[in-house]
């Protein structure tokens, strides 16, 4: 079964038709994307930004992580899933177009640049926790995930005029 | 001069005419909108969180509301820069539309309450625990921001042509 096959049954499974010809359920769906991408955009920027060396309502940036992070991961979750009806209603056809691929690209990097941060830059976290001028490999994980996360807001909304 | 009226003046100017054939303009002032929209549901959520008791407990309520609420009033003039972008490109579609008036409504008592909890923010210079109405207020205040959120999306689903 190739991708297309399987994008084309996905299109064709009753809640993908429905979100597709009903003329409440895709607006409803796309509100709650808009709303969820907004928290996660929001909330992750408020970390990336004290990675950046400005100040947030702690000093302590693995305490904000605490703090903010999981409603990071709420609304991310939120995102995924109203994303993925979104997605379904039209399967094949999103699969094929440029701004939806650089979105999954974007996001595969996002989650690509947290991952190195959590397993090289935040082991040494004792020696900078506190500070506001934080070392260079925090500024760079934070303000990339700045400039990625935008990335994504920006090709996620033109993913709408390319349809 | 009734506000269709008023929609098709605006429709018919050159600023209009050029916003709507340069395909970067509306796409770009959207994502700037979204971009700030983000900024005002964080500082709305943190502030929120604390108020409720379910963030940073060991941290003053006031420090949520002095260091978060500001990002409201730094967002306000990009979501009003955009947003007239946006109706000038558009103008019946959001100037005839209840939905827009509706997210206008929502709007002004979102900035409303979020002056009174500011005031209340800065007010406050020692550790206590937060009123139960301006706890209450804050929600009113997420809600009205959840809603204008939603409202924004729809306005593209309830215009009439």
């Amino acid at each position: 079964m190739s991708l297309h096959d399987l994008f084309s049954a996905l299109e064709n499974m009753p809640f993908a038709t429905a979100i597709a010809e009903g003329a409440s359920l895709f607006p409803w769906i796309e509100s709650i994307h808009v709303l969820a991408i907004s928290l996660v955009v929001g909330t992750i920027s408020v970390v990336d930004l004290r990675l950046l060396g400005l100040p947030a309502h702690r000093q302590s940036v693995r305490q904000l992580m605490a703090d903010v992070l999981p409603f990071t991961w709420a609304a991310f979750a939120l995102a995924v899933v109203s994303g993925f009806l979104l997605f379904s209603s039209a399967a094949v056809r999103y699969s094929g177009e440029i701004t939806f691929q650089v979105k999954m690209l974007l996001l595969a990097l996002a989650g690509a640049n947290m991952v190195v941060f959590h397993f090289f830059t935040f082991r040494n976290i004792h020696l900078w926790d506190e500070m506001l001028d934080t070392p260079i490999a925090a500024r760079i994980a934070g303000g990339g995930s700045l400039a990625l996360w935008l990335s994504v807001v920006v090709f996620g909304r033109l993913i709408g005029f390319a349809s | 001069m009734t506000i269709a009226d008023f929609a098709l003046w605006i429709g018919q100017t050159q600023l209009s005419t050029t916003f709507q054939v340069t395909k970067w303009v509306i796409p770009t002032s959207q994502c700037i909108h979204i971009v700030a929209v983000a900024v005002v549901m964080v500082s709305v959520l943190l502030t929120n969180l604390r108020l409720a008791g379910l963030v940073a407990p060991g941290v003053e309520p006031s420090v949520f509301g002095r260091r978060y609420l500001r990002g409201v009033w730094w967002a306000l003039p990009f979501l009003v820069v955009t947003g007239v972008v946006q109706i000038i490109a558009e103008p019946k579609r959001d100037l005839t539309n209840p939905t827009f008036w509706l997210k206008m409504g929502l709007l002004l008592a979102a900035l409303l309450i979020t002056v009174v909890l500011q005031r209340r923010a800065e007010g406050e210079s020692v550790a206590r625990e937060p009123h139960p109405l301006a706890t209450g207020l804050a929600w009113v205040a997420l809600g009205c921001w959840v809603a204008i959120v939603l409202c924004g999306r729809w306005i593209a689903y309830t215009y009439t042509p």
